[in-house]
């Protein structure tokens, strides 16, 4: 069985390089490990890092978004084979140990989708991230109408059955709530698996702040008004 | 008799009529682009001549001043194109999004022609 890692990175130098480490000394036995990291128009060395640590770097040419990146490496792991396909942040704010915990409920055929979720248990989680979490997923439920207790997680899984399925046209932060609102349109079994999250000061200044939110917001009511069926 | 500043506007009205019928002789916009821009441009003129025919289009609506009703459609007309520009500046974004796609995947990542030249000797 084929596990494809996909991490999207936007000048994230200084942490890939570790990230990749971690993600290849996990330990998941019985199955074969390719990292697929989707350089989206860095300005630094992230691209070559990644590439010196064995991952299989797809570079976009103009920076698009974690979204946009997200639906390039989802794309270049289905060509390359990917049974289980996981999706994790490039800033190391996943441990690597959860990588097995997201693939577990997906390789046994019990679900299609796996959310690796930052608030069953929220240590460690400043308090306006928290509020700010639930927010997104009252919003999540109100505009896409499925409840997760992490939609805004970057640490998912997908069966290849549910990557081919999942259409991924937003190009910023929307992608969290989007791949959501996906799993209910095609009717995909998933279930919200527990994760420890490690903040740092790094990582909570590369995710979603209150003014990314809020854009995030606006996008969102925006491509759900002028959506083309 | 009509005023000056009325003329000038009328000139530029005609002017503008004129171009339209042009492009449509051009073939560059169709019959019924023709025809509704024709349609607003001819309001206008009459707006122009008869400053006092809004109020009996406002009056009816329950406007007071017949210049509150045309701000009033200005404002609604704006806010409908600022929503129609939005949504197309998205389509342009996921439309760049799908090309930097397409040449990231030739380029640096798996091709299908990989596949096709295992199967194929």
């Amino acid at each position: 069985m084929k596990l494809t890692i996909v991490i999207p990175a936007y000048n994230e130098g200084s942490t890939i390089g570790d990230v990749i480490q971690h993600v290849l000394d996990v330990n998941l036995p019985g199955m074969g490990k390719e990292i697929i990291v989707v350089d989206d128009g860095s300005t630094d060395k992230t691209g070559e890092i990644a590439r010196s640590k064995g991952a299989l770097v797809i570079r976009h040419l103009l920076n698009r978004g974690v979204g946009g990146a997200l639906g390039t490496g989802v794309e270049a792991a289905l060509r390359q084979g990917a049974d289980i396909i996981v999706t994790c942040d490039a800033d190391g704010q996943h441990s690597p140990d959860d990588i097995g915990k997201v693939v577990e409920p997906i390789r046994m055929g019990r679900v299609d989708v796996t959310i690796g979720s930052r608030m069953l248990e929220t240590g460690g989680m400043p308090w306006t991230r928290r509020i700010a979490n639930h927010l997104a997923n009252l919003i999540t439920l109100g505009l896409f109408g499925i409840r997760t207790t992490d939609s805004q997680s970057g640490l998912r899984a997908f069966s290849r059955f549910a990557a081919k399925r999942i259409r991924i046209t937003t190009n910023a932060y929307g992608v969290c709530s989007e791949i959501c609102g996906e799993i209910k349109r095609h009717h995909l079994n998933f279930t919200d698996v527990p994760i420890k999250v490690i903040y740092t000061e790094y990582s909570l200044s590369k995710g979603q702040g209150f003014r990314v939110g809020l854009k995030t917001l606006f996008q969102l009511l925006l491509s759900k008004l002028g959506r083309t069926p | 008799m009509i005023s000056a500043a009325q003329a000038v506007l009328l000139f530029l009205v005609a002017l503008i009529m004129g171009l339209i019928i042009l492009r449509y002789r051009q073939g560059k916009i169709g019959t019924i682009a023709l025809l509704v821009w024709l349609f607003l441009w001819i309001g206008a003129a009459v707006v122009i001549l008869f400053p006092n025919s809004t109020s009996v289009v406002a009056h009816f609506l329950g406007i007071a001043r017949g210049s509150d009703l045309i701000l009033y459609l200005s404002v609604i007309l704006i806010f409908y194109l600022l929503f129609r520009v939005f949504v197309r500046l998205e389509q342009i974004d996921q439309g760049i999004t799908q090309v930097v796609r397409a040449l990231a995947l030739r380029e640096s990542g798996p091709s299908e022609t990989k596949h096709n030249s295992v199967s194929t000797p």
